[in-house]
């Protein structure tokens, strides 16, 4: 009878485990690699501060808190960088004081609690002034990830 | 006469989880309030994301409050005992407890803690034990349903550490009169001297005059 109900017990556990680690592992709807890409500003483009980003994946972008991925901007640093810029939503207003000249950026899709979750793509774009934005003609900035 | 409240190993744990943790409240802080992609002081002097630095001193903590649980047995026992025990006395020494904090006259206790070190003890470790899990969970899950239950029991558990911890610095810094002293006990030797304020209790060594 007791070993009975410790077996009970422990396929009760077991079943929790697996339903905790399926929504633990639940990832982009259709079950492949996970995606971002950067649909504005195309790759070079002129731009003045600020300027406008918006991002794209295959996963909901959320803040931290929603339990989505978000996105980080590394401006002219890599990706192990502390200073970043957050994007919780698919569209972003860039402030930062960027150098009039060319710059490289960075998108990395993260994980909620900020690790590196894989993807990511890197653009230029040509910082001319403050003022309005041009997104001028170039093509889409390419990924250095999966399945872009 | 001055008294060894605890053993040199005691107070090299509590050292070292104090300041672990100290750490993991500035980082966990400086996340909290919006600064994060926006390195810290520290964060600028190491290289490395406020983020990865809360993790990586977050699995420090970990080990220094486990290795208790593996090398000092019987210590975690003894602290464990005399932390959850009840006497009759207790509640009167906490209806005594607001003017002693001003005045130093406590009521007598048994047992090595006052009943409010033993309520501090059991916040403390209790939060601490799921700020250490939920952090472990947080980086082992990443994402999804179950991330955001431990973000938020995470968050809440930091608030009211926070809280507690400030309470715990301010009587243990002997700011209040009543507790004037407090500090030694944990630091340059552990020795208290023994006065109207803190009386000896079951536990306490005779300190070796060095």
């Amino acid at each position: 009878m007791v070993l009975a109900g410790l077996k009970l017990r422990g396929w009760a556990l077991g079943a929790a485990l697996s339903m905790i680690l399926a929504a633990c592992t639940s990832g982009p709807s259709g079950g492949g690699a996970l995606t971002v890409g950067v649909s504005s500003p195309k790759d070079g483009a002129q731009v003045s501060i600020p300027f406008s980003v918006t991002v794209t994946s295959n996963v909901a972008i959320g803040p931290p808190e929603s339990g989505n991925h978000h996105v980080h901007l590394y401006f002219d640093v890599g990706k192990d960088s502390g200073d970043y810029q957050l994007v919780y939503s698919n569209t972003v207003q860039v402030t930062r004081q960027l150098t009039p000249g060319k710059h490289t950026i960075i998108a990395s899709l993260r994980n909620p609690d900020h690790s590196d979750a894989g993807p990511s793509v890197t653009f230029t774009v040509n910082v001319t002034g403050s003022g309005s934005e041009s997104g001028s003609a170039a093509p889409s900035p390419t990924s250095s990830g999966p399945n872009y | 006469m001055k008294l060894e409240r605890y053993s040199r190993s005691a107070r090299r744990l509590h050292t070292a989880v104090y300041l672990l943790t100290l750490f993991l409240l500035a980082t966990g802080w400086w996340l909290l309030v919006g600064r994060e992609g926006e390195p810290s002081p520290v964060a600028r002097l190491l290289g490395l994301p406020d983020a990865a630095l809360h993790v990586w001193v977050g699995w420090g903590l970990a080990i220094a409050a486990l290795l208790p649980l593996v090398l000092a047995r019987r210590g975690v026992a003894a602290f464990m005992r005399e932390t959850l025990r009840r006497d009759p006395g207790d509640l009167g020494w906490l209806l005594r407890w607001p003017l002693a904090i001003v005045t130093g006259r406590f009521a007598r206790h048994e047992g090595h803690f006052d009943p409010g070190q033993r309520i501090a003890n059991v916040a403390i470790v209790g939060l601490l034990v799921a700020l250490i899990a939920s952090g472990i969970g947080l980086v082992l899950v990443h994402f999804g349903p179950v991330f955001v239950v431990l973000a938020a029991v995470h968050r809440l558990a930091t608030f009211a550490f926070t809280v507690v911890i400030a309470g715990h610095i301010l009587v243990a810094a002997g700011i209040l009169p009543g507790y004037r002293g407090a500090w030694r006990s944990m630091h340059l030797g552990g020795r208290v001297r023994i006065d109207q304020r803190l009386k000896r209790r079951p536990g306490d060594r005779e300190a070796s005059s060095r």
